[in-house]
């Protein structure tokens, strides 16, 4: 509050549109106009401090003439204060800043430079690139032979998999929400597997655990495999074969889920309650909504954190080996790469559209009674400005009329007092 | 006395209403404010369950960890085994060299994540406190950075790290930590955030009036209010680093020519990953060991759970804080 008393309001009025004083001055004589342009500049280069504005402010009148809404531009010059916030704030973010720069963004180019290129590096010259335009695209296509069975079969594990740990960890985390005994205890084992998933250790467990398998699917799988082609079969058996350990991928995923429903306030659900909302409306209506952003982020990770594990996906083992042992030198590993993190973001996409948050009935509302109030108002506008024109014309014509009414009162007078 | 009281007025409450079948009925089914029974046993049921299914898997690898050959051939010994066999172990640790490959995890685990703690907390403080004009870019590119796949940029970071000779040591696990890039930071960046977003900042203005400075606030107001974020930034990423093979693979276990001559890091999870061929190497150099010339599943699994081990210890060591920490104030800002 100090400082902003202390700052200089600049009040710039845009061109189209006048202060309220001149608005009067247009409206009264709008033929006028090289008095008003001068008050217009007048107006600019006034400044006001913050008192004198809010006691102007019951003079300012919301909408010009026309019935537009009147655009104030209040310039706020930052103070030494905000100006040390938000240096201190650089200061903060530095490393951060850097980071993203040499880490981050240099990369991401260097990446997609890299594919339109062959890199490789010379004895004498270092780093050399020649362009060779979209020749290591086709290449990949041509050498990795199963770089597409591969995407689709993972495709089919993410599609799968992803709604399977998402739902379970809301369900697991709503259980553990409710007032039990115990809680500690359960949740120290639920949140195990945020300790031990890794790729190494999954595979081993994976391959002993796979003994303990709770329901036999093999009769659908072999009707799936009779069915189905084969990318999409091995990835659905794949699922299958593996349900036990996907829900041993929802750690996190609870924990998030846990955290979010934790901060959602009880007195809606009391005021439901009295209501008369059941447990399953107060499930629809207060808490999936509450944590609508949590799912999405919660898909989010589950599809980034699967693609990066070498169970779901055989290929960034691949690129591993590209990478390290640069057999096909740089090019072509970062447009195998870059392939793949393609097929990744549209699945990231995918599930960023499927949350995308739909405006709600009342939102929907407002913003067609806002349009109606725009098309209103300019068919207002239109007609104001006519009603102006007519006055003009009107004011012209009686001018006109006073002028022959004058000419005639002395022509009728004369004829009179002929 | 509140006790005295309750109590005449329960007694009085039984007369008054006999046991009917309307009351059975909230017994069982329970009313609105609170569980019935059938829904308690309903709700604990799957909770153990699902519980036991958690940890039937680690259960299991243990109980076959203990197994010798000739239980693990008959099929009629399934949880228990016969007798504990912790030969497994001793073959387990000396094929991963373990003393080494535990020091290499703790190095390589450890020092990345303190400076995880230290530089998340820094710019997660920077985003949450202060208000300037590139914050909005600043986020958007945390939220990137997490969305997008690290496959992306692995190229020519990996290419820069080769050029400077970094690979086979420890630096490339340092470096982008210090500008909080490291393994999954924008996690822990936005954990941060909300921790510092919690803080009061009358508390902070206050403080400012009485002549502390930004430093001050930092150190004295900031860090000891956030302590929890720090935990579990902590235990994400000691595990996470812990766990991680792809990149250890691919720094360590992958020399370009003018590094060779570096100290290797071995983390257990990599020899976790390489145990088959580094067991079956040793057993044929060393003719000692005729009778078990391959790895069997009993020694494959002591191996799991001796790299898993100390992640378990820190866990449930540090589970309280974790578990409270995460109570407070989840681990996602919004």
């Amino acid at each position: 509050m100090k400082s902003t008393k202390t700052d200089n309001l600049e009040v710039k009025n845009n061109e189209e549109n006048v202060t309220a004083e001149a608005a009067e001055t247009k409206a009264a004589a709008a033929a006028d106009t090289s008095s008003e342009e001068k008050e217009k500049k007048k107006e600019k280069k006034k400044t006001f401090t913050v008192d004198e504005l809010l006691a102007q402010s019951e003079r300012i009148e919301l909408y010009d003439e026309y019935g537009k809404k009147k655009k104030i531009k209040v310039k706020v010059k930052s103070g030494k204060l905000k100006k040390r916030e938000s240096r201190n704030g650089y200061l903060f973010t530095a490393p951060y800043i850097i980071g993203i720069l040499v880490f981050f963004i240099y990369p991401l180019i260097m990446s997609v430079v890299y594919t339109f290129n062959n890199v490789y590096y010379h004895n004498v010259y270092g780093k050399q690139m020649e362009f060779v335009g979209f020749d290591l695209y086709q290449r990949v296509f041509k050498k990795e032979t199963t770089l597409i069975v591969d995407l689709g079969t993972m495709a089919v594990k993410l599609v799968m998999a992803v709604p399977l740990i998402v739902v379970f960890a809301l369900l697991m985390s709503m259980l553990l929400n409710m007032k039990i005994r115990g809680k500690g205890i359960f949740r120290t084992i639920y949140f195990l597997p945020v300790i031990i998933v890794s790729g190494p250790v999954m595979g081993y467990i994976t391959s002993e655990s796979s003994s303990i398998q709770a329901v036999d699917f093999s009769m659908v799988e072999e009707i799936l495999i009779s069915v189905l082609p084969v990318w999409l079969a091995t990835g659905v058996s794949f699922i299958f074969q593996n349900i036990l350990m996907m829900l041993w991928y929802s750690g996190v995923q609870i924990l998030i889920f846990l955290a979010a429903l934790q901060k959602i306030d009880t007195s809606l659900y009391e005021a439901a309650k009295i209501d008369g909302g059941s447990g399953w409306e107060c499930f629809w209506k207060i808490t999936l909504p509450t944590i609508k952003p949590m799912l999405l982020l919660n898909a989010l990770y589950t599809v980034v954190f699967l693609s990066q594990d070498s169970l779901i996906s055989p290929v960034i083992d691949r690129i591993s080996t590209l990478v390290s042992q640069n057999i096909e030198g740089y090019g072509y590993t970062a447009t195998y790469s870059l392939m793949y993190s393609f097929v990744i973001l549209l699945f990231v996409g995918i599930v960023a559209l499927a949350f995308k948050s739909k405006k709600d009935v009342y939102e929907k509302q407002i913003k067609k009674t806002k349009k109606l109030e725009k098309k209103t108002r300019k068919h207002l506008a239109k007609h104001r400005k006519q009603l102006v024109k007519n006055e003009i014309k009107l004011q012209k014509a009686l001018e006109k009329e006073k002028k022959m009414i004058a000419a005639g009162k002395n022509l009728k007078g004369g004829n009179f007092d002929e | 006395m509140s006790k005295k009281e309750k109590q005449p007025k329960e007694k009085v409450k039984k007369q008054k209403t006999p046991f009917t079948k309307e009351k059975f009925k909230k017994i069982l089914m329970g009313t609105k404010d609170d569980m019935g029974l059938l829904k308690k046993i309903a709700v604990y049921a799957i909770l153990i369950c699902v519980g036991f299914m958690f940890l039937s898997p680690v259960i299991k690898v243990f109980a076959t960890s203990l197994m010798s050959l000739a239980d693990l051939l008959d099929s009629a010994v399934n949880w228990l085994p016969s007798t504990a066999n912790w030969d497994n172990y001793k073959n387990a640790m000396n094929s991963m060299n373990y003393a080494k490959a535990i020091k290499d995890s703790f190095i390589i685990a450890l020092v990345p994540t303190v400076i995880n703690v230290v530089m998340c907390s820094v710019i997660g403080y920077g985003l949450a406190r202060y208000s300037f004009k590139l914050k909005g870019i600043l986020f958007m590119f945390v939220i990137l950075a997490f969305v997008l796949p690290q496959q992306l940029t692995l190229t020519p970071t990996y290419e820069l790290y080769s050029q400077l000779q970094l690979t086979g040591s420890i630096l490339p696990f340092i470096i982008p930590n210090v500008f909080g890039q490291g393994l999954n930071a924008s996690i822990f960046i936005l954990i941060s955030w909300s921790f510092f977003k919690q803080i009061p900042n009358a508390l902070m203005e206050a403080a400012q009036i009485d002549g502390a400075g930004h430093a001050k606030q930092f150190f004295k107001i900031a860090i000891p209010s956030s302590i929890g974020a720090m935990v579990v930034i902590f235990l994400f990423s000691f595990v996470w680093y812990w766990n991680e093979d792809y990149l250890t693979n691919l720094y360590f276990y992958n020399f370009t020519a003018g590094s060779a001559n570096r100290y290797q890091f071995q983390p257990v999870i990599n020899q976790l990953a390489k145990f088959d061929s580094n067991f079956n190497s040793a057993a044929n150099s060393s003719q000692a060991e005729v009778t078990t010339s391959y790895a069997n599943t009993g020694m494959r699994m002591a191996a799991t759970m001796l790299a898993i081990a100390p992640l378990l210890i820190v866990y449930f060591i540090m589970q309280k804080q974790f578990v409270e920490s995460v109570d407070r104030a989840g681990i996602t800002g919004e």
